[in-house]
């Protein structure tokens, strides 16, 4: 119908180039793609009456729209647009390829036909990922970041599993998101569909079988993932130190209250799907500056931090702003208990438990920083507003069992240390 | 999980947490979204039963309790915290008066709330002018704030006579003091008014006192004090202000009514003693808030949605439960509480349009009760439509009539199921209430309604035939249109008669 209007102006405009004068065929090619979008963003069935969000759902198209939809030439152009045009061009193209991958999964009339879809949508993203294609742009990055979060929303792991060459589009994938990591400075808004793209892998395995598909995309999985959360500790707490030294350049990413929340949220699941091995690297960040900070805070015992000679003061607002990273992530991930899936076992308690510990052992710290200088050695603002967001989560997923406490069983493992 | 910290057991943890917040509370005055977090995370653990019940057994809640004033914990001082007192002191006196509460932490009821006893007792002591300086104005937001949160926290009977018995007779006197000496800083006004319409508040029907208590008729005489001496400054204080009316102006009036709307509809006190015993308490209580209500420009009203509910809301208390005062109002204040009727009818809120179809139910149904019945409010009844017909000119009467066209409308045509389609209300459902209503109280008179209505209708001119009525009734066409059709033969019948 409409849509196969508008892909032969695209299809004849690519492949005419000397036929108009450029300036029209540019002013043409973005006209064609804006209502390409738009025809695909349309509210088929009326579900979404509020349009301010930039989240997409399933696209409900209607079944007539299905042979350009499935056409190979479709997707093969929208991908050739992208890698030949600039922004805002070429964004708007990936946003489309992002529509398309959206739309409803009964489309497909049987499985072999949307594996085909599938196939060739991951192979043009390894392509992407391979080349760096366009990526150097703010809005291509961002929009493509969406595509890598939207992908895994609307196709099972099963899929993707069976999808040639997943491996090497994970493997692509994980060093995208390092990298988009450790350059936070351009990416805060995009890393969030990122990590959603790794939350949503990783709560999807218990449904796959390990033998489907190609070999070994557990192990795989569960490598990439540790490595991604690795990064993730990393720059967050290597971005404080960035910050300060920036004297007011670079915004912090502790005071970005929405998207802080939202990578928040992403990561319990990521981080309990390695719960032991995440636990040992958090752990072996926080003790080191935990003793700092409390050795730091012994020299400075009654006065502020303002008072002090500037290289201290400078040190304990860099470890208090790493302290208030690392309290956010383990308040998130003590929050982020899912009591759906398996009960709590002993074993994640004790992780659990030993978070907790340093994070009180720390609360305890500015406590009594505070009362033996009667209110005048006060902590970061922001490391105390991370310790309230660490208590209630704490108490919502703990406190209720206070009174049962003395009835339970406990086994005795010596955690210390 | 605690053993496996290693810091102790569940207590200890929860010590600790409770010892920060309370920390947090002391040592960070100024920082607002800490108070609110810390606050919320304290209403959190108070809200849960188990942690409840932990709660009262720690030292630093005990502390907490015991010293709640602002020498312990000075974010109580900061202007801008003001509804974290009353938020801080709602929590506390939760955790005091449920179960057991009292004897854990050791306090009770009364001691706790000498600070704010002591305070109130010195804001009595100064005179007028003192009471009206800058040096009063912080102890006075302070202390309806604090009250506000501790009434907040009254669940039942007993706590909330207790409170009573503090604050009446001693210091009731200040509270219209106040109302007389503030009347135009917003600040002290709200916090005062506030408090007053948490205090008259029957939730859980806790205003409820013995037979033999006077104590419902004295908090009526306070709230009347109050509210009338706000309103009589209000009234007098004419001049636009300057900047927000609503905050300046419209928020206090709002508040004052809102107070009165839950004094007159708290149940907590027979009205009729008022007039028996010429006590002008409730006389002056409603004349007042009348004349405040209809002081403000009804696009005004409409446009501001607390102020248009709490102005609906009177005057629907007032049909409700005190018809016969209104029917003794001039009619053109009469003609003015029905525009404002009609055009509450036709707002976008449904809140609105149901409460202001409630006031047309509880018209009619007073009509359809009482008529041919020799009352005073009957006559007075009377006189308003007799004048009505009179003064055909007026525009309000044409919407008021059509109004009550629109209620008899169905006995042109036979009661039945054409009523029924007449009744469909046009996208606006619940104005079908008073439409519903309307047969139920008008049901037993059709003849002489119908003649009535005919009547009515011939002398405007509206000269149609009863199907032409059933057709004018099918969804589709709406109130508007009905009215439209009566002003154009209105001012066609009105050339007439002037020629």
């Amino acid at each position: 119908m409409q849509l196969t209007q508008q892909t032969s102006p695209l299809n004849t405009n690519t492949n005419a180039y000397t036929a108009a004068n450029p300036q029209q065929e540019v002013i043409l090619g973005e006209q064609a793609l804006t209502l390409t979008v738009r025809c695909l963003n349309f509210d088929f069935i009326g579900t979404n009456p509020d349009e301010s969000t930039e989240d997409v759902g399933t696209i409900q198209v209607p079944s007539n729209w299905k042979p350009v939809i499935q056409d190979p030439a479709t997707t093969e152009l929208l991908l050739d647009f992208y890698a030949n045009t600039d922004p805002p061009r070429s964004s708007k193209a990936m946003e489309a390829i992002i529509l398309l991958c959206s739309v409803r999964r009964s489309l497909f009339s049987c499985d072999k036909e949307r594996e085909a879809f599938l196939g060739r949508v991951m192979t043009g993203i390894r392509e992407l990922l391979k080349n760096q294609t366009g990526l150097q742009h703010q809005d291509n990055y961002h929009q493509f970041c969406r595509l890598l979060g939207r992908i895994k929303s609307n196709y099972q792991l099963s899929e993707l599993v069976k999808t040639e060459g997943y491996l090497e589009w994970l493997e692509l994938s994980a060093s995208f998101t390092t990298q988009s990591i450790r350059n936070w400075q351009y990416s805060t808004n995009s890393i969030h569909y990122l990590l959603a793209l790794w939350n949503r892998l990783v709560a999807a395995v218990p449904y796959v079988r390990p033998d489907t598909g190609n070999k070994g995309h557990v192990e795989a999985l569960q490598q990439h993932v540790l490595n991604v959360v690795e990064c993730y500790i990393d720059s967050m707490l290597g971005s404080v130190e960035t910050v300060l030294r920036s004297e007011g350049a670079l915004e912090d990413p502790l005071e970005d209250d929405g998207s802080l929340m939202e990578q928040m949220d992403r990561l319990p699941s990521i981080c309990r799907f390695q719960y032991s091995a995440v636990t040992n690297v958090i752990l072996g960040k926080f003790d080191p500056l935990l003793s700092k900070y409390q050795e730091l805070m012994g020299h400075l015992v009654s006065s502020s931090t303002d008072s002090a000679p500037p290289h201290i003061a400078e040190q304990m607002t860099i470890l208090e702003g790493q302290l208030t990273w690392l309290t956010y992530i383990v308040g998130a991930i003590v929050g982020g208990h899912s009591w759906s899936s398996s009960k709590i076992g002993d074993g994640e308690e004790t992780l659990d438990a030993s978070l907790s510990k340093r994070v009180l052992q720390l609360a305890q710290g500015i406590d009594y920083r505070l009362t033996s200088s009667n209110g005048a050695g006060k902590a970061d603002s922001k490391l105390e507003m991370g310790i309230l967001y660490y208590f209630q989560n704490f108490r919502r997923v703990y406190m209720f069992m206070w009174e049962q406490v003395s009835f339970r069983s406990s086994v005795q493992i010596d955690i210390r240390g | 999980m605690f053993e496996h910290m290693g810091l102790g057991d569940h207590t200890v943890v929860a010590n600790l947490i409770v010892t920060k917040i309370g920390k947090n509370l002391k040592f960070w005055p100024d920082d607002h979204e800490i108070i609110q977090k810390t606050l919320s995370l304290l209403t959190d653990i108070a809200s849960g039963y188990s942690s409840s019940k932990l709660l009262l057994t720690l030292d630093t809640v005990k502390y907490l309790v015991s010293h709640h004033t602002h020498e312990e914990f000075p974010f109580l001082n900061v202007p801008s915290n003001a509804r974290h007192r009353t938020t801080f002191h709602a929590i506390l006196v939760r955790l005091l008066l449920s179960p057991t509460g009292e004897e854990k932490l050791g306090i009770n009821f009364d001691q706790f709330m000498e600070p704010l006893i002591k305070t109130m007792t010195q804001l009595d002591g100064l005179d007028s002018s003192q009471l009206r300086s800058e040096a009063a104005r912080q102890p006075l937001i302070g202390v309806f704030r604090d009250l506000r949160g501790v009434a907040i926290s009254l669940h039942n009977r007993k706590a909330y006579s207790k409170m009573f018995d503090i604050l009446e007779p001693r210091h009731t006197p200040l509270l219209s003091k106040v109302a007389d000496l503030w009347h135009e800083q917003p600040d002290v006004i709200i916090s005062l008014l506030r408090f007053m319409q948490e205090f008259c508040h029957n939730k859980a029907n806790r205003v409820n006192f013995d037979q033999s208590s006077p104590n419902g008729i004295l908090l009526f005489r306070a709230t009347s004090d109050v509210v009338c001496a706000f309103g009589r400054r209000v009234l007098a204080n004419t001049a636009t202000p300057a900047g927000d009316i609503y905050k300046s102006r419209y928020k206090g009036i709002s508040l004052a009514l809102s107070v009165l709307n839950s004094a007159l509809g708290g149940n907590y006190v027979c009205f009729g003693v008022f007039a028996l015993y010429n006590d002008p308490a409730l006389a002056n209580a409603l004349d007042v808030s009348l004349k405040l209500a209809l002081s403000i420009p009804l696009d005004h009203v409409i446009a501001y949605p607390k102020l248009s509910k709490s102005v609906f809301g009177f005057i629907e208390i007032m049909f409700r439960n005190h018809i016969k005062t209104t029917l003794a109002l001039d009619t053109n204040v009469f003609m003015q509480l029905m525009n404002a009727v009609h055009e509450g009818l036709q707002s976008s809120d449904a809140l609105n349009g149901s409460t202001c179809a409630n006031t047309v139910d509880h018209l009619a149904t007073f009509y359809y009760e009482n008529n041919g019945k020799d009352k005073p409010e009957v006559r007075n009844l009377n006189n308003v439509s007799y004048k009505c017909r009179r003064n055909r000119a007026q525009v309000t009467l044409q919407q008021i009539s059509n109004c009550v066209i629109f209620l008899f409308l169905p006995f042109h045509t036979a009661l039945g199921s054409s009523a029924q389609s007449i009744f469909k209300p046009h996208g606006h459902p619940l104005q079908s209430t008073a439409l519903r209503s309307a047969p139920k109280s008008l049901g037993g008179h059709a003849s002489d309604a119908e003649s009535h209505a005919r009547q009515r209708i011939q002398l405007h001119g509206l000269q149609r035939s009863p199907d032409e009525y059933a057709g004018c009734g099918q969804p589709g066409v709406t109130e508007r249109g009905i009215q439209q059709t009566a002003r154009r033969r209105e001012s066609k019948f009105g050339e007439f008669e002037s020629r």
